[in-house]
């Protein structure tokens, strides 16, 4: 594939608001959800009208520029810009580049050319694209202008929603709510959902949380990988570990309970052009465990926020979300600590590695049944 | 902003029982005020807390000691609850006004536009939507996402900053609320 040279975005102008005078056959009409994530962004589509979704991605949030020395046949079809797996295979020769930190877009033009490549993904024949894309909680204005402005061109029409909304409707399956056993993951839950920027926990009761409903901290992966960072350099100065090599290690051995810490986290690193073994087991163990005391003390929190008559059905379903969730042993080790701090049958589930399509097929959900007053339309 | 309404802390210390009446009269209304304004900004449970643990203990206190015969300062009070409801809901009215000018010639200047927004934070829910009302909530996001906007252009503490001197001291003069 050959790409083009980063450009600069430009300035989308948005008509919001407006009834579109829809004149496009809804089979002409490509839905998208995306999760937009900053290590990770999960993609669906689905024809307007069709239930059967014909596109589900997951992609490394990565840009990767090609240096103009690198020969010619070291990268695939010699091109300029390789991006999601194949920029973090090639890394080695280019410059790697991630569009989003902590949630939001830090990098416009990476941003601009990553979404170019999400619409090369999308199955072709449609005259329309529209996209509901999730945002961080914690997002503000701004961080959605930045959006926009990266999709313009990309989709003919998007809507913005929250990230803990579309996880709340992508874990409920509505084709089982007439199911006795059935439990609604809508009804009465506590979500918790720990990415990479920041950690936010909310009340799903039925309703779309709130102002009052929702916690939001900025502290989560990132802040975790510089603990460890931080850490890693007191104890082996002048290691040349960086935030990167961290967050892969993290990725591999991260966990908080005690038993976990048997298995030894070992970073090699190349000192003086020779491999290094470094234990960083300690280090990964002390940035996850306060993590996992930032979310305990926002749980609970907003706990105590809840209706009383609410609070014990409640703590029966108690969902963690986002890359955080997959550090091992996090679902029980905050389960033990609500428990020992009063909290009575708590259960907390975490959602596992498939956690990034909730996101999304939340979104295709929202791209179904809005209305074209919903959606804004992206000029060029 | 010198003028504008900053948030009282919440955690402050209650006047103390001794206080003057008009120390108490003015707490009052500081604190009536913040809770209407708490309301229009959907924090319920902040206003819960106004409702039950603050303003209770200082109407009580105020009613001992500001000399006036029990059905007055119950009738003082009704009449300064609504005025300060519907200023607040004028305030809110006069903002949305100026807002939509503001942000209309705003539009001529994205960046300025965008810095301000990005000091007041995520776009949250200001009420309740049925999890099933998907077309609600989306309408309900983008209300959200223009008071936001509003917010960002003015603050509704300092469009309701002037509103303050329009209460404290009226207990100097009670005939002014009864009349």
């Amino acid at each position: 594939m050959k790409t083009s040279a980063p450009k600069s975005a430009e300035k989308a102008k948005i008509n919001t608001g407006a009834e579109s005078s829809d004149s496009t056959a809804t089979s002409e009409i490509l839905l998208v959800g995306l999760d937009w994530g900053t290590n990770t962004s999960c993609l669906m589509a689905k024809p307007h009208g069709s239930e059967a979704v014909r596109l589900r991605e997951q992609i490394p949030t990565v840009v990767g520029y090609v240096p103009e020395n690198v020969l010619e046949g070291v990268i695939p079809n010699n091109a300029s810009i390789l991006y999601g797996r194949d920029a973090l295979k090639y890394k080695l020769h280019l410059q790697v580049v991630r569009p989003l930190q902590g949630g939001v877009i830090s990098d416009l033009p990476a941003a601009t050319l990553f979404a170019q490549h999400l619409r090369s993904l999308l199955p072709s024949g449609s005259t329309e694209v529209r996209a509901v894309i999730g945002m961080p909680a914690s997002s503000d204005v701004a961080a959605r202008e930045n959006v926009r402005t990266s999709v313009q061109g990309v989709f003919d029409k998007v809507i913005f929603v929250p990230e803990p909304f579309l996880a709340a409707l992508g874990c409920r399956d509505e084709s089982r709510l007439s199911e006795a056993d059935y439990k609604d993951p809508v009804l009465n839950s506590l979500y918790i959902d720990i990415g990479a920027g920041s950690t936010d926990v909310c009340l799903v009761q039925g309703h779309y949380p709130t102002v009052d409903d929702q916690l939001s901290a900025p502290f989560a992966g990132d802040a975790v990988d510089q603990i460890i960072l931080d850490g890693a350099l007191a104890t082996y100065p002048d290691c040349g570990l960086t935030l990167n090599r961290i967050r892969e290690i993290k990725e591999k051995y991260s966990y908080v309970l005690a038993e976990d810490a048997s298995t030894p986290a070992i970073a090699t690193v190349m000192v003086g052009g020779k491999p290094c073994k470094l234990d960083v087991t300690r280090q990964i163990g002390a940035g996850c465990e306060a993590l996992l005391q930032k979310v305990f003390e926002m749980t609970r929190e907003l706990i105590t926020r809840a209706d009383p008559d609410s609070v014990g059905e409640l703590l029966g379903d108690v969902i963690v979300t986002g890359g955080g969730s997959l550090i091992k042993g996090f679902g029980v080790a905050l389960q033990t600590k609500l428990i020992e701090e009063g909290f009575e049958n708590v259960r907390v589930t975490v959602l596992g590695e498939n956690y990034k399509d909730y996101v999304a097929r939340g979104a295709l959900k929202v791209a179904a049944q809005a209305k074209d007053r919903h959606w804004q339309t992206l000029i060029s | 902003m010198s003028s504008a309404l900053t948030t009282p802390a919440f955690a402050a210390a209650p006047v103390s029982t001794a206080a003057k009446p008009q120390v108490l009269w003015n707490e009052i209304v500081r604190w009536t005020l913040e809770a209407c304004i708490l309301r229009k900004e959907g924090r319920e449970t902040q206003v819960a807390s106004l409702l039950q643990d603050r303003l209770p203990g200082l109407i009580r206190n105020w009613s001992s000691v500001c000399g006036l015969p029990s059905e007055t300062c119950k009738q003082n009070l009704r009449a300064l609850f609504r005025r300060i409801q519907e200023s607040v809901e004028t305030g809110y009215i006069h903002r949305r006004m100026i807002v939509e000018e503001v942000c209309a010639r705003l539009t001529a200047q994205p960046a300025v536009a965008h810095a301000r927004s990005a000091e007041v934070g995520p776009v949250r829910l200001r009420r309740r939507i049925p999890i099933d009302d998907v077309p609600g909530m989306l309408d309900a996001v983008a209300e959200a996402e223009v008071e936001t906007r509003s917010e960002a252009v003015l603050p509704m503490r300092q469009a309701a900053a002037s509103m303050l001197h329009l209460f404290s001291g009226e207990s100097a003069s009670p005939a002014v609320l009864t009349a």
